[in-house]
């Protein structure tokens, strides 16, 4: 057994309570590669938004490649109610989309249930506008836009070192794939390997 | 990993608003994802709560019997990929707890309820980790069945707990790589190695098996956790795909599947061979023999080999934390207390 688990805890007060309710909830965009759209990734909660960014690298951004990170407050989104289907592109009527006004992100989601994504960005005087000319740019084929003011997304830094750049392969499906099937191959015939791999997660694998 | 289709689940949906229960209803039979803001009967929103907090209970509690091996590992690169894992798992608890939070309960009364033994988490974490082997068990056997679990679950109703789902499917197909990887590296190894990893194997067979629950009760499909898609799948279907799949892959790597009787520190004192896990030619699904399920009821009731422990360590880190969480809440700069 190992010396932690023979440890005697005891404790001689009672739970006390800790205060979270300082703590905001931040949402968290990954970047897999340069110029690739910024894909939904979870949420956290941090006492501001400069926490909340170097949460999001500690954690999402250790998930996978990723070579960039947005993170906004959880109430600076406007978006459409989730439709069933798709958007009601009427929605979109009277859109203006001026190069002097402010500049919000947009994000669509194309099924409901799906992960929201970066779709582009547009200029808009109000949240209201904003999401009129969300819709009419981005908004088909999906079932929700979600529109972020520009300013009140907090970003890591260009060339920001998050996935590191050494060997990482440990920490993803991939990087066992290959000595595993070699293992597999000296006790099992291909057919077999082939059966018992098939409830793998495809993707990931 | 999960065990989220495990806690039982008395819900009454005959106090909600009829009309809206309806609409509610063949929204998810028509296969749309119900979303936060979108009316829920509130049997549905307590029991979500408590599915998600329970994998959230689970991820962090799951982080401790592998996390006691991080300082163990034999080599460099399964440090690397233990420490990433026990990382990921927490994580995951991170992610569900705020889903759960979502629901109505704040994060912190989770975390004091899990100290505390009012909420659970998953039976199989009760259970030691005394070799290598046992990682290398834990991460095939258990992450093994927490996919299947966990990818039917990502075919539910809930939008945000699907979501998280997908993303913590991801990384369970690395932890379930890596151990499989464990596992065919211990098998091809030395005399001593493969006794070892049968040992383990012969520890956590049994606990696998009871990972997705007890049997299903009659007309389980039309109760609210599946016809609401909270889960999609019966206890029972999964167990026997589980079987179906890891028996005969254990067989073929030349372990021996026992049933055993443990003493009260879990530890194996007698086996014998399961003569029933044979594969059945004709509809080829493969037997097992049930598990002890009054072990199962007995180690939720808080009497298995570690539950004090486990959840004294969880208690003797959340205090010790407290300091670093008022800081951070409060901008303040007090000091750790001395250890």
């Amino acid at each position: 057994m190992s010396k932690i688990r023979q440890r005697h805890f005891t404790f001689d007060q009672d739970l006390v309570p800790s205060r979270d309710e300082a703590l905001k909830s931040y949402i968290v965009y990954t970047s897999k590669k340069d110029g690739a759209p910024h894909r939904y990734a979870g949420y956290l909660n941090a006492p501001d938004i400069n926490m909340a960014v170097e949460y999001a690298c500690e954690h999402y951004g250790q998930d996978e490649i990723c070579v960039n990170i947005w993170v906004h407050d959880v109430e600076v989104i406007h978006q459409t109610p989730c439709a069933e289907v798709t958007i009601d592109m009427d929605l979109a009527r009277d859109a203006q989309d001026r190069d002097e006004h402010p500049k919000w992100v947009v994000f669509t989601q194309r099924r409901r249930g799906d992960i929201h994504i970066e779709a582009g960005a547009i200029h808009a005087p109000d949240s209201e506008n904003a999401l009129r000319v969300a819709i009419a740019r981005h908004g088909k084929e999906t079932v929700q836009v979600r529109v972020v003011p520009w300013d009140q997304i907090e970003s890591t830094k260009p060339n920001q070192l998050i996935w590191r750049t050494h060997d990482q392969t440990y920490r993803l499906a991939r990087g066992y794939s290959k000595s595993v099937r070699a293992k597999w191959a000296a006790v099992r015939d291909a057919a077999d390997l082939n059966e018992y791999t098939k409830d793998d997660i495809q993707n990931h694998f | 990993m999960s065990g989220a289709s495990n806690p039982v689940m008395n819900i009454d949906p005959s106090q909600e608003d009829q009309a809206k229960l309806a609409e509610f209803e063949q929204k998810i039979a028509d296969g749309l994802l119900i979303e936060q803001g979108d009316w829920m009967p509130e049997a549905y929103r307590v029991g979500m709560l408590r599915m998600a907090e329970h994998h959230a209970n689970s991820e962090i509690i799951g982080a401790l019997p592998e996390g006691e091996w991080i300082t163990r590992a034999p080599s460099l690169r399964r440090k690397l990929g233990l420490t990433a894992k026990v990382q990921d798992e927490v994580g995951h608890g991170q992610m569900l707890y705020r889903v759960s939070q979502d629901l109505g309960k704040p994060r912190d009364e989770m975390l004091r309820d899990l100290c505390t033994g009012k909420t659970k988490y998953h039976n199989c974490f009760n259970y030691p980790a005394p070799t290598w082997g046992d990682i290398a068990m834990i991460q095939w056997l258990i992450d093994g069945a927490a996919i299947m679990n966990q990818k039917t679950l990502a075919d539910g109703a809930f939008g945000p707990y699907v979501r998280t789902m997908h993303r913590i499917n991801m990384e369970e197909a690395f932890h379930f790589k890596s151990g499989e990887d464990m596992v065919l590296t211990l098998m091809s190894g030395t005399k001593s190695q493969k006794a070892m990893t049968q040992e383990a194997f012969d520890r956590w067979w049994g606990p696998s098996v009871m990972f997705f629950g007890p049997h299903d009760k009659p007309g389980c499909k039309d109760l609210p956790p599946m016809k609401w898609r909270m889960k999609t799948e019966t206890n029972d279907s999964l167990r026997q795909r589980f079987v179906d799949r890891f028996a005969p892959a254990a067989i073929d790597l030349g372990l021996v599947i026992h049933i055993c009787e443990k003493d009260d520190e879990g530890m194996v004192t007698s086996k014998r061979v399961d003569e029933q896990c044979v594969e059945d030619k004709e509809t080829g699904h493969w037997g097992f023999t049930d598990p002890d399920w009054d072990e199962f009821f007995r180690v939720i009731r808080g009497n298995g080999p570690c539950n004090a422990h486990r959840l004294a360590l969880r208690r003797f880190s959340y205090e010790q934390g407290a300091w670093v969480r008022h800081a951070i809440a409060s901008g303040s700069t007090s000091l750790p207390p001395a250890a």
